[in-house]
């Protein structure tokens, strides 16, 4: 169990995810507490990034459960777009709305979700973008942006919801090596701020410095998890080790 | 952006040119074959097609017609782009039940002959106790006819839409209306413009079936403004300058499309 013993924020309990004939998590049991970064490494194909699109239902899990603050979340009746304003997500390809401004991509959910007035919502979104040090890229269109400063607007937009956890889905892995450092220095900011976080990464550098805990996952099961350093540093797993191996 | 542009005019100017060659490369086997033939009457020809006196005092009448006929077109685009937004998001439902009736309409107005389904607005629906003028029956069986192929133009465009926006929407909690509104929407809008301008110019020019349900002298489109004057004066003439001006109304649409396009991809 983790060190301070806080509430669970979010919980998996024997979760299974088929498509079709292919079977991609095999029985996943994980907790995130309040204020913890998780991180989770695999090969590619291992199941990583469907775990993650678990957790805010973008994908249904065949089996087992899937709770938030408790709250069992892949059950009828579940309003998931409550849950998921409670839970925000930043994808490997940005995803920002390209018809609207870096402003208007934050302000969006803030006046239709949570239906805060124009003035709240724009007040807000200049601060988030402030937040991750693109307040004067406000009126910018998400293609004058670099790939770095668009993730980060995407960044920005999640976390206007004031979500409660955050997941990031291989954020760097779309970016060119010298747009990586600025994007990862956003997440070293949310983590020292306190903010939950499950991260999926290839970064395993930002994992080993900026995570309270690592999962090694392969083949849709988790194989090994520990403190960064029992991970990178003494990995009891054969699989885990084969993996490190060949990445680091 | 400015050297985008540069090609971008200089493949309409390239466009134009070929059009200009092909056109006068057909006048001239025209008068090549008929010369060999030894049937090209000149004068014949300007006399049929290109004569003044045919046309006399027809201005305000054939002004009336484009005007007639432009409204006919803009009405049918715009009940078209209404109902057939309504019917494409009918149409993506995953639900089979929600699908089908968007299919039937789809499959009923783009598989039968526009003739028919304006004759029945107007001659069949009177009988139901729906009675309507010829001018609100055409209008609104090219509306309804158009909805099929617009339905069709905005399915296509927003299934083109990357499936990211929707995951990116419905993952700050917006339900699946809002996302679609807000975010799948507006972007499919942006790429559909140019089929719905060929939508509209197809329109203008179907618009001249309504005339075959009759026509007062103020409700005729252009192309019976141009069939009443032949049938009076037996005199082609009045079919070419309406060739001319539907030619007139249909050329600059693809002009300023372009011009729109630009400026909606990379907005500044």
């Amino acid at each position: 169990m983790i060190a301070d013993g806080g509430a669970k924020v979010v919980e998996l309990r024997g979760v299974h995810k088929r498509f079709g004939d292919l079977h991609v998590l095999k029985g996943i049991d994980l907790a995130i507490e309040q204020h913890e970064v998780l991180c989770v490494i695999g090969p590619s194909g291992s199941g990583k990034s469907t775990l993650l699109r678990c957790v805010n239902l973008l994908e249904e899990p065949s089996d087992g459960e899937v709770r938030i603050d408790g709250e069992r979340i892949n059950a009828p009746g579940v309003d998931i777009d409550r849950v998921r304003t409670k839970v925000g997500i930043v994808f490997q390809a940005f995803n920002l709305f390209p018809h609207r401004t870096a402003l208007g991509n934050v302000t969006l959910a803030l006046e239709k979700v949570i239906g805060l007035p124009k003035s709240e919502a724009r007040r807000r979104a200049i601060e988030q973008l402030g937040h991750v040090g693109l307040a004067e890229k406000a009126d910018a269109y998400p293609s004058q942006l670099s790939g770095g400063q668009q993730q980060r607007v995407a960044i920005a937009r999640a976390l206007a919801m004031q979500p409660t956890v955050m997941l990031f889905d291989e954020i760097t892995s779309a970016l060119d090596p010298e747009l990586v450092q600025e994007v990862l220095d956003v997440m070293k900011t949310l983590a020292r701020e306190g903010m939950t976080m499950l991260v999926v990464t290839h970064e395993m550098g930002f994992a080993r410095e900026v995570g309270n805990r690592v999962i090694f996952i392969d083949e849709g099961r988790i194989v090994e998890q520990g403190t960064p350093a029992e991970i990178f540093g003494e990995p009891k797993n054969q699989r885990t080790r084969d993996f490190l191996s060949r990445v680091l | 952006m400015a050297g985008l542009e540069l090609v971008e005019v200089h493949r309409v100017r390239g466009r134009e040119a070929v059009a200009g060659l092909i056109a006068a490369g057909a006048a001239l086997a025209i008068v090549l074959v008929g010369a060999a033939r030894e049937t090209l009457d000149l004068r014949f020809l300007a006399d049929q097609y290109f004569n003044v006196d045919a046309i006399r005092g027809l201005g305000p009448f054939l002004a009336r017609g484009a005007f007639n006929t432009l409204r006919l077109a803009v009405i049918g685009e715009v009940g078209g782009v209404v109902i057939g937004l309504a019917v494409a998001l009918i149409v993506i439902s995953k639900r089979r039940w929600v699908r089908a009736p968007g299919i039937a309409y789809v499959d009923l107005f783009r598989g039968t002959p526009l003739l028919m389904q304006l004759s029945f607005i107007y001659l069949a629906l009177p009988f139901v106790g729906l009675r309507f003028d010829v001018f609100t029956a055409g209008a609104a069986g090219l509306a309804l006819n158009s909805a099929a192929y617009v339905a069709e133009i905005f399915r296509a465009g927003i299934q083109s839409v990357e499936r990211g926006q929707m995951e990116a929407a419905r993952g700050l909690g917006m339900p699946y209306r809002a996302a679609m509104r807000y975010v799948i929407v507006p972007q499919a809008f942006r790429r559909v413009i140019p089929p719905l301008v060929n939508e509209f110019i197809a329109l203008l020019k179907d618009s001249s079936l309504v005339s075959a349900l009759g026509a007062t002298v103020a409700s005729r489109e252009l192309l019976r403004v141009a069939r009443d004057a032949y049938s009076q004066t037996a005199n082609a003439t009045p079919f070419v300058v309406a060739s001319l001006i539907y030619l007139l109304m249909t050329l600059p649409l693809t002009r300023i499309v372009s011009r729109l396009e630009r400026g909606l991809k990379a907005p500044a």
